[in-house]
């Protein structure tokens, strides 16, 4: 499947006027893809990706199927990559636009990081939720009074909302 | 050798003069005779200094010391007896110490030293420039040296190793450390010379000489091994050798410096009388200076009695040079009496020792002319050629993934494309890659290309280098309508600006740093300016359909990284389509000019332009001085009438000059800026200044009268709107 999307992408996008590092990027997206992520440019868009994470092991969002939105702005990689959660997630850091509070994404960006090394943090935002630095407030605030419940929100919506869709 | 010391040997010409007439007139004596041979030594007057330092000898003890002005004297002789010397740059070394870079640094000049050479307050080797603080290991260097030469590094951090120890005092422990390294990197004639220097420490000279000799076959044109072999000679009593060695050394390296201490001790001993007397080995060099190698020493002897055969007029004018100083006047008779009378007394028993010392400086001088100079350091080390090299990535900047092209190094040793460094630190003041600071790098401005990354580019993927030059060119241009016929410009959303009317602007913004930054190192030096007019909820803004272009006559670039522009309108554009490039705005445009002015209508046309230009002048009589000054300060003064005006392409730049002061709104502007008839132009500013006096009547019948608000301005802008409007509409 990575192969057949890396060549769609370069028959169709290689020659569209995009800067080599993200056309370097994708390429290793494709054939080195990151355990558990996947990420695809939008056939019309390159600097569109159809993101695909699945749910870390031994975290409440085990065995679902996330879906998000990534774009590259015009001043990639000066500017962050903007990420969005389209699947709908309980998560004390994410909110219900499935916009993300992560650093990295915001004051913490660094032209070094990388897409890969992006959504490598989402992954890890999944496995260790931080409700000191809340996004969505009212998620956060049961995750900080009662974990245990909180958890088992983020158990039934990720049943209900990231699988077998 | 005229060179030398011209200046202080006017003054010692004359001490030395006043010496002779006091020989002249007394006997020799001991404290004469060495003020004498110092005078003589600080006119350049080697030989004569060397006959009177002999007599010195005879007549006492003669400290160590007296005898540095002729050391010197000997140095600059031989020095300036030698050719031009050609500095190679073909090695990847450490400028200091000459050998595998360790723990590599790079300096502020882009040149890369061992963390251990570097010494923050000298001169660069290379450049002279001081290399300032010390900074981090370059990583990139680091990675290239330990895997294009991982023996030569490994011997260079032993060699490091044992220079530090040599510097505690143990040079036991120091000696196993050059072994190692001569051991691992056996071609280096560096780790031999230390190791030879160590030896010599530990008082075992023929040890030091064999180093020393084993050096200087690897790498006959290094001066520091003819040093090296120079010391342990000396030390082993076979001077002659020894002063031959010493000279070589300088004549290579072209600095007196080190050498000197030792050839004072050598002459000392060589001058002493006890001394005089020994046998002296002769001498046969381990080495072969020059491109002949086989029977050399043969060629040697046959050279030395031909030479003079050869060019005798030449080689005596030659010698004559060398040993008396043009500064002095010879061509007095008198003078030459005096001379000749001194010296019979002083040399009254020339001793045939005396004359040997002579032989060896006539045999020095001949070899040294000999000598074919091309300075190169002590290991040559050249990066693979293989292409396989630049197929790994390793000189692809992280930033844009391609082969780096300028390649800077930061204090924090890491290396990026000059302009992908510049881009970063528009946005933050960290380094992409470890988060340090780098707001004290980018106020001090001294980015400078990392030499040693950028020669090793050049060779290792030469194809890709030179194309990241020419694309950069490119990229630099595209989109800033430089081109013929190219009507792609880059747009600096902000403000109306006008035609001929000065424009100062603070850039602060990442990406039009970035915009400014490439309209002058391209040399375009202008782009477009546009007012922006509104941000719609999705944050997109929309700009002015009409802009100017705006001509940079000056930058000041602040030290976060900030600037503020003086610039000029230039031509008028309309916006016909945008793009966006790296964050900022760039468009497609057609370029606007006044229409021409029709024979029968110029009459109309001048009687208007004179009665608005006089309502203009009416109106700014009418603005507070305070006011004035402020007004003028940024705009200048109110433009006189060209003379051709009427076939300006945007007319009368008075006009602009009054539109860009008058308080008018964006929209309004722009619209007034996209007009393309000056009569329209102009009867759209008569309507606003009589609008701006019937409110200043209205304002001035009023005594309660509100002071100046926006408010009240808009309320005109509002009447002079309906005008436009119409002005658009035709």
């Amino acid at each position: 499947m990575c192969w057949d999307a890396l060549d769609l992408w370069r028959q169709g996008l290689i020659m569209a006027d995009l800067p080599r590092r993200i056309i370097k990027e994708t390429q290793r997206l494709m054939q080195e893809p990151v355990p558990g992520i996947s990420a695809v440019p939008d056939d019309a868009n390159a600097r569109y990706f159809h993101v695909i994470v699945t749910g870390p092991e031994d975290s409440p969002f085990e065995g679902g199927l996330f879906k998000l939105e990534l774009f590259l702005p015009e001043d990639y990689p000066m500017s962050a990559p903007k990420v969005r959660f389209i699947t709908k997630i309980y998560h004390p850091n994410i909110d219900r636009l499935g916009r993300i509070c992560l650093d990295i994404l915001k004051d913490k960006w660094s032209p070094a990081l990388q897409i890969r090394t992006v959504l490598l943090s989402i992954q890890a935002l999944l496995s260790a939720p931080n409700p000191d630095d809340p996004l969505a407030n009212d998620v956060a605030e049961l995750w900080k009074i009662n974990e245990g419940e909180a958890i088992r929100n983020a158990k039934e919506w990720t049943r209900r909302y990231a699988m077998d869709n | 050798m005229t060179e030398v010391g011209r200046e202080p040997s006017r003054k010692y010409g004359l001490a030395e003069e006043i010496y002779e007439r006091y020989l002249d007139q007394q006997n020799p004596n001991y404290e004469i005779c060495l003020g004498y041979g110092d005078s003589l030594s600080r006119c350049g007057r080697v030989r004569e200094a060397i006959d009177v330092y002999a007599q010195c000898f005879r007549l006492g003890s003669v400290p160590l010391e007296s005898l540095k002005h002729l050391a010197s004297a000997l140095l600059d002789s031989v020095r300036s007896a030698a050719g031009p010397r050609r500095r190679s740059e073909a090695s990847f070394v450490c400028p200091a110490c000459e050998g595998t870079l360790f723990q590599p640094v790079t300096a502020a000049c882009g040149h890369t030293y061992c963390r251990t050479c570097f010494e923050p307050n000298k001169g660069c080797k290379v450049c002279g420039q001081k290399l300032g603080a010390i900074g981090e290991t370059n990583v990139l260097v680091q990675r290239l040296v330990e895997k294009w030469w991982p023996r030569e590094a490994e011997a260079s951090r032993a060699r490091h190793e044992g220079d530090k120890l040599i510097k505690e005092g143990q040079v036991a422990q120091a000696l196993e450390h050059y072994d190692l390294a001569v051991q691992l990197a056996p071609d280096s004639p560096l780790h031999l010379s230390n190791r030879a220097h160590a030896l010599h420490l530990l008082n075992r000279p023929q040890a030091s000489l064999t180093d020393a000799d084993h050096a200087v076959r690897l790498r006959p044109d290094w001066g520091k091994g003819h040093y090296r072999r120079g010391v342990a000679l000396s030390c082993l009593g076979r001077y002659e050798e020894a002063f031959s060695a010493l000279c070589t050394c300088v004549t290579i390296d072209g600095n007196p410096q080190p050498v000197r201490q030792e050839l004072t001790r050598l002459l000392h001993r060589m001058l002493a009388p006890s001394l005089r007397r020994q046998n002296v080995i002769s001498s046969r060099a381990p080495y072969h200076l020059g491109q002949d190698i086989s029977a050399r020493s043969q060629r040697n002897k046959r050279h030395q009695m031909l030479l003079p055969l050869m060019s005798p007029i030449q080689n005596h004018q030659r010698e004559e040079a060398l040993n008396t100083s043009d500064c002095e006047d010879n061509s007095s008779g008198e003078e030459e009496i005096t001379q000749s009378i001194c010296r019979r007394l002083l040399f009254a028993s020339d001793s045939p020792d005396n004359g040997k010392l002579h032989a060896i400086l006539d045999r020095v001088y001949q070899e040294v002319r000999k000598l074919k100079i091309d300075t190169r350091p002590a290991e040559i080390l050249l990066p693979p050629l293989t292409a396989a090299g630049s197929g790994g990535g390793e000189f692809d900047c992280i930033l844009c993934c391609r082969v780096l092209w300028k390649p800077v190094t930061t204090p924090c040793g890491h290396t990026y494309c000059w302009m992908c460094l510049d881009r970063c630190l528009d946005y933050s003041s960290a380094c992409p890659l470890c988060i340090t600071s780098l707001a004290d790098y980018l106020a001090s401005s001294q980015k400078t290309v990392t030499d040693f990354v950028e020669r090793a580019l050049k060779i290792v993927t030469p194809c890709e280098y030179a194309a990241r030059a020419t694309n950069d060119r490119a990229e630099l241009v595209k989109g800033l309508g430089s081109g013929l016929g190219s009507e792609e410009i880059a747009v600096f959303i902000c403000t109306t600006a006008f035609p001929c009317v000065a424009c100062p602007l603070f850039v602060y913004e990442p990406r039009y740093r970035l915009m400014v930054r490439r309209c002058l190192e391209s040399g375009i030096g202008q782009f477009g300016i546009a007012a922006c007019l509104n941000r719609d909820e999705t944050g997109t803004k929309k700009y002015a359909e009409y802009g100017t272009m705006l001509e940079i006559r000056d930058r000041v670039l602040l030290k976060d990284g900030c600037s503020i522009l003086s610039t000029t309108g230039g031509r008028r554009f309309r916006v016909l389509g945008g793009d966006e490039k790296d964050g900022y705005d760039t468009a497609q445009v057609e370029f606007l000019r006044d229409s021409f002015v029709q024979p029968d209508q110029l009459s109309g046309l001048l009687e208007l332009h004179d009665k608005v230009r006089s309502k203009g002048r009416r109106w700014w009589s009418t603005v507070a001085p305070s006011q004035q000054d402020e007004i003028q300060r940024v705009f200048g003064r109110m433009p006189e009438t060209e003379d051709d005006w009427p076939r300006l392409p945007d007319g009368p730049s008075w006009t602009w000059w009054l539109l860009a002061i008058l308080p008018l709104g964006p929209q309004l502007q722009a619209g007034i800026l996209g007009t393309t008839s000056l009569e329209k132009r102009l009867r759209a500013i008569e309507k606003t200044l009589d609008h701006m006096e019937q409110w200043q009547l209205t304002d001035a019948a009023q005594p309660s009268g509100e002071a100046e608000t926006p408010a009240s301005i808009c309320r005109d802008e509002d009447a002079v709107m309906d005008e436009v409007s119409v002005v658009q509409d035709s």
